[in-house]
């Protein structure tokens, strides 16, 4: 047997190291990411600068520059970190549901969150105005419905397609897509009700902007979306188990209908607390989980820890752009990730489809 | 001894009864051979051992414990089933997929025990030289190998003395002839180390050679169970397969072995139609 081992060990495999040097490299790519975030915007700082304000915060001593610290620790840093959260948390569970889906065009938004999500935000921007002035308390209700809405209609979606103690996965996607219609019929008719200043906040949010990040506003998303983040340790090897198939997963002790439960639920919180604070941004989802399984292949145990830190990056690096392209205004990074990530999809089918594989 | 014990199943699907009344004990040491026709109930019965299908009437136990009374992981300690069609469709490597089947023990026995287990069930079924290749890649027969070696991995100890079934549901349909045998030694190897194995399998002659004893299902009934020398018999195939058999025996090892020579008469309706005109 371990003639075996040592005979394996001698063949060089470049797939394998390539393997074993992704995730050191993508963390690199996100120090980048978060160093390159808190530096750039409109007062230029050197990365220097921002490690003096950190070390200084860190450390307890009050030698920075005031004025640096408030740009770094009060108006960078949330930006960053929520970024980073929210680009993490969408790529988790875009690789998340495709696994479960055994579909590598699942996304977050086939289980009703996002449409959910938008229903709520964008009632609360609509009747909140005409109930009652919520005035400041705007920013905290539009988070909260849009938690709230995202998240149900995700149960919804899991509660219709479960019959006789089963949930298949086809039966969700079908529910899915029905309650996502219901969920844009009711942003339509929100939109349709509204005046010209609410029908411009309610197209903000839609285009999704990580601007306005405050600590106070996004520290309940961040502790939301950290779970699963948490979870990915318990989750790697399960999802290996039902990419095996239900059965062999069942018999190898997986309690599949409750896992797709728990899967479901973690990916409804992360991504309805996504969406909540940054609006919807589309194709990290679907595209890092995707694009990662071509070079890693399709053991979660390298998967979501790759996802998780390329979906970081990318977003913080989109989010650099957003904001330095065209200053002082800024690009809505919901508009950016889309504009990059959809002719990029559209050349992966198309690749696929010649290699005559989907995955 | 703690045997698996199917007593007066009962299954009904949709609206076909596929299995009636049907028991079956298997300890550990035996390898069974389950027989009969397409459409008899075999598989079904091997999901109703696994626990996987629900029963209508009548229950399974392992020694005394009902199986529904296990939480799926512990089943998962004490049994392994491999499917008739296996549905991984991504790109795995050959070691990765044999490891799945030490999933249940992962955080419960020593790391070097789940490893050791692997590289036998590796050599075992002779895949070793595959291991680093891709699943997807490989012949359906190669597949079918990774396949066992992986719940081959999950029923192996480091010591025999926890009672563990193996359920194999037609291990051998898209091997060669040599790996047909090959398998259903090692099946037999693994008995004699203290697993109960339980095998679908449609060759006859294959099941005389290694079953320990046979079990015959005809729609959903078990007809006969024994020895295999003894119940192979040309009336009983003739009954429960349509099929006219001749033994022979072979010289060298003195077994009996099992000849087709044609579909039984009873169905060979071309004489009832002439005579009929």
């Amino acid at each position: 047997m371990s003639v075996l081992e040592l005979r394996e060990r001698q063949q060089f495999d470049l797939a394998e190291v390539l393997r074993s040097l992704m995730l050191p490299a993508l963390g690199v790519l996100l120090v980048a990411a978060v160093l390159t975030g808190l530096t750039s915007g409109a007062a230029s700082l050197t990365s220097s600068d921002v490690l003096a304000v950190v070390w200084a915060y860190m450390s307890g001593g009050g030698t920075a520059d005031p004025v640096t610290h408030a740009i770094v620790m009060e108006i960078r840093m949330p930006r960053v970190l929520l970024g980073g959260m929210v680009g993490a948390t969408l790529a988790i569970s875009g690789a998340v549901l495709q696994a479960l889906f055994r579909n590598p065009l699942a996304e977050p938004s086939i289980i009703g969150v996002s449409a959910g999500a938008g229903a709520a935000a964008v009632a609360t921007i609509v009747l909140g105005a005409t109930f009652g002035s919520l005035g400041a308390l705007i920013l905290y209700a539009l988070p909260v419905a849009a938690f709230a809405g995202g998240f149900i209609a995700t149960m919804i979606v899991v509660a219709i397609a479960r019959v006789n103690g089963q949930t298949p996965m086809t039966t969700i996607l079908l529910s899915g897509i029905a309650v996502a219609a219901l969920g844009g019929a009711i942003m339509g008719l929100m939109m349709f009700i509204s005046n010209d200043e609410q029908l411009r906040s309610i197209t903000f949010w839609m285009l999704g902007s990580l601007g306005g990040a405050t600590w106070a506003t996004i520290l309940p998303a961040i502790t939301i979306m950290s779970v699963i983040l948490l979870a990915m340790p318990v989750l790697m090897h399960k999802l290996n188990l039902m990419l095996l198939g239900e059965r062999e997963a069942a018999s190898l002790g997986l309690n599949v209908d409750r896992f797709k439960y728990a899967c479901v639920a973690l990916v409804a919180a992360g991504v309805g607390a996504a969406v909540a604070v940054s609006g919807t941004i589309g194709f990290v989802g679907i595209v890092v989980p995707h694009l990662l399984r071509m070079v890693v292949g399709p053991d979660h145990r390298i998967l979501l820890p790759a996802s998780a830190l390329s979906g970081a990056a990318l977003l913080l690096w989109a989010d650099v752009v957003a904001r330095t392209i065209a200053p002082p205004a800024e690009l809505p990074i919901g508009v950016l990730t889309a504009l990059l990530g959809a002719p990029f999809f559209l050349w992966l089918l198309r690749r696929a489809a010649r290699e005559g594989t989907s995955w | 001894m703690v045997n698996l014990i199917a007593r007066e199943i009962d299954v009904v699907l949709g609206a076909r009864q596929v299995l009636t009344g049907a028991s079956m004990e298997v300890c550990p040491g035996e390898l069974v051979a389950v027989l009969g026709p397409n459409g008899a109930g075999k598989s079904t019965f091997l999901n109703v051992l696994s626990g996987e299908q629900a029963v209508r009437n009548g229950d399974v136990r392992i020694g005394r414990d009902d199986l529904r009374s296990f939480s799926s992981s512990a089943l998962a300690c004490k049994r392994a089933l491999m499917p008739q069609k296996a549905s991984l469709s991504f790109p795995f490597k050959v070691r990765d997929v044999v490891e799945m089947g030490r999933d249940p023990f992962r955080s419960t026995v020593d790391a070097s025990w789940n490893k050791d287990a692997v590289e036998w069930a590796l050599v075992e079924t002779d895949i070793g030289h595959l291991a680093r290749r891709i699943y997807t890649q490989l012949s359906g027969g190669e597949q079918q190998r990774v396949q066992l070696a992986r719940v081959l991995a999950q029923v192996w100890r480091a010591s025999d003395d926890d009672a563990r079934f193996l359920l194999l549901d037609e291990p051998t349909s898209s091997l060669d002839l040599a790996h047909q045998h090959s398998i259903l030694h090692v099946a037999l190897e693994l008995s004699k180390r203290g697993v109960g194995v339980v095998a679908v399998v449609h060759d006859l002659n294959l099941a005389a050679l290694y079953a320990t004893r046979v079990v015959v299902l005809s729609n959903g009934r078990v007809v006969a169970t024994g020895n295999p020398e003894e119940i192979l018999e040309p009336d009983l195939i003739a009954e429960v397969f349509d099929l006219t058999v001749h033994r022979v025996k072979d010289p060298d090892s003195g077994r009996r072995l099992i000849v087709p020579t044609g579909h039984h008469r009873r169905s060979a309706s071309v004489v009832d139609i002439r005579q009929a005109l």
